[in-house]
């Protein structure tokens, strides 16, 4: 047999798998864009990828947005800026979103994402007191009165 | 449905902080218990700019490089009043030396750290040998009598930590431990010590005609200072020479030209030392990291894009007190990044920041 049958061939059929989100719905996406998430790429090592893989974690909402995330990193010709833009356009999103794009990327360890959201959140953060941070993230743990104290004194930061 | 930040695990809270400055981690301390406990404690590294001194003000502003911010910090200790006109600062590895008109010197703790730690260094009147009369005919004497200081270790994790300083308009070698009531000499050949460091477990200081030599603090008092290593003098001519140790842990002497305003600072080179082999090398380039100099604190720092500090630089501050004290708006005037590649400066620093008793100085997160 000649090896120039081999070109002959068709092209290799692109390789998908199926993720199943917490309320049922479900989302295709190729085998190379779902390696950039470790939990994935080491189902489909061990061959547990040829059913849809449930992940009772994760709403369909945001399944969804990973997946655009995973393909968008995945495309081949991206320039570095035009990618940079697109994942800051990614990130403008409510807080909520936030964080379950953080819990999500955390989950199926997907660390560009994990990054990124992660870094919005630092970025929030910048510039504001403890005050204006719990309001934003509308957080109403209190601290006792001695940690109150103690938080007070380590932040003795003036402003005139 | 309702997202509870608090209840975010906490290595991915420790995720969101880990690019905040001190200030901005400070804060993120205080906003409730599970962020208090998951913020990371491990600093970048990254130096604040403390400026001058503006009159009469207990606050004093710090340049952030990693934030690229004025953060504001209450050091009433630093302040001047009528009868202490104005404090002279020095820094180390992040701790505040200041000294006034009252010749009672103390050392502060890191402004960027969390709590308060004041040391109280005997008087000016006692270091050995100091003629009252000096300090007291020259009224400005005061704040360039102490040059330059170091401390050993932490002293808010080391109790056994040495304060070393050079002194006096000769360049003497003075030490401090705790519990001393005055400051013991350690001798030094021909004084005029130009810088001192505190380098794998030792002070060592640099003199004017570029010998390095070690301090010996276990025989008997007064302690020595020998020479264990001198630079070719031709090589170092006259030239402000610094001791810094690198991020791989070496030696360097670094040496600034600057002419007299308005040019100022327009050369540095780099020389690694090598104690053991008794040998010196010339430095072409320091990589991805770069050395922070200037009115005290001397060090290097691995860069990071994200932290706004560029690679293979020398970022300066004004180091020249002891001429621009006596000029119109004092010193800070000499400010700026040496790029090593090629010999061209920028500035780094923002606006005006010029006093003729506490300059802008480099303040490590650190230690």
């Amino acid at each position: 047999m000649s090896s120039s049958s081999s070109s002959s061939l068709p092209p290799c059929p692109k390789k998908m798998i199926t993720l199943k989100s917490s309320d049922g719905e479900t989302f295709q996406i190729e085998e190379t864009a779902a390696l950039q998430s470790k939990t994935l790429e080491n189902m489909i090592d061990e061959n547990c990828a040829s059913t849809p893989i449930p992940l009772r974690s994760i709403n369909g909402k945001i399944l969804a947005k990973v997946v655009e995330f995973c393909n968008k990193h995945a495309e081949v010709g991206v320039d570095a800026e035009s990618l940079h833009a697109w994942d800051a356009e990614f990130v403008n999103v409510e807080y909520t979103t936030l964080f379950d794009y953080i819990l999500a990327a955390n989950f199926l360890e997907i660390p560009t994402l994990l990054d990124l959201a992660s870094g919005v959140v630092g970025d929030m953060i910048k510039g504001k007191t403890p005050d204006e941070i719990r309001k934003m993230f509308n957080i109403n743990d209190a601290f006792s009165p001695e940690e109150e104290e103690e938080v007070r004194r380590a932040n003795q930061w003036a402003f005139e | 449905m309702a997202r509870n930040w608090a209840d975010l695990p906490p290595e991915l809270l420790g995720r969101c902080s880990q690019d905040l400055c001190p200030n901005d981690m400070s804060a993120f301390r205080a906003v409730c218990r599970s962020w208090r406990s998951a913020a990371v404690e491990e600093s970048s590294g990254v130096p604040w700019l403390m400026l001058a001194d503006k009159r009469g003000k207990r606050c004093r502003e710090f340049f952030c490089f990693q934030c690229q911010r004025v953060h504001k910090k209450f050091m009433p200790e630093v302040k001047a009043s009528i009868r202490v006109k104005a404090k002279r600062c020095l820094s180390w590895r992040g701790w505040v030396l200041t000294v006034g008109r009252d010749w009672e010197p103390q050392v502060l703790k890191n402004p960027m750290s969390r709590h308060s730690h004041v040391i109280k260094l005997p008087n000016l009147k006692k270091f050995p040998d100091i003629k009252v009369g000096y300090l007291r005919m020259y009224h400005r004497a005061y704040s360039a009598f102490i040059a330059k200081f170091v401390i050993s270790d932490s002293p808010a994790t080391s109790p056994d930590y040495r304060v070393m300083v050079i002194y006096n308009n000769d360049g003497r070698l003075g030490l401090w431990k705790p519990g001393d009531e005055e400051w013991t000499a350690v001798t030094s050949p021909g004084n005029f010590n130009v810088d001192v460091i505190f380098y794998k477990g030792c002070f060592f200081a640099l003199n004017c005609k570029g010998s390095i030599l070690r301090c010996n603090m276990d025989g008997p008092t007064p302690f020595k200072a020998q020479v264990v290593f001198k630079m070719p003098r031709e090589l170092l001519g006259w030239e402000k020479t610094y001791l810094v140790q690198s991020t791989m842990g070496s030696l360097l002497v670094v040496s600034r030209r600057r002419l007299y305003e308005p040019r100022g600072t327009f050369r540095f080179r780099v020389f690694e030392i090598n104690l053991e082999t008794q040998s010196w090398k010339g430095v072409q380039t320091l990589k991805n990291t770069s050395l922070f100099l200037g009115c005290n604190s001397s060090f290097s720092l691995e860069v990071h894009e994200k932290h706004h500090i560029k690679p293979n630089c020398i970022y300066f501050t004004d180091n020249s007190l002891d001429i621009s004290r006596y000029t119109k708006d004092g010193g800070g005037k000499d400010m700026g990044i040496y790029h090593l590649e090629d010999g061209t400066i920028e500035l780094h620093s923002r606006g005006k920041s010029y006093s003729h008793y506490s300059p802008p100085l480099w303040i490590e997160p650190k230690f």
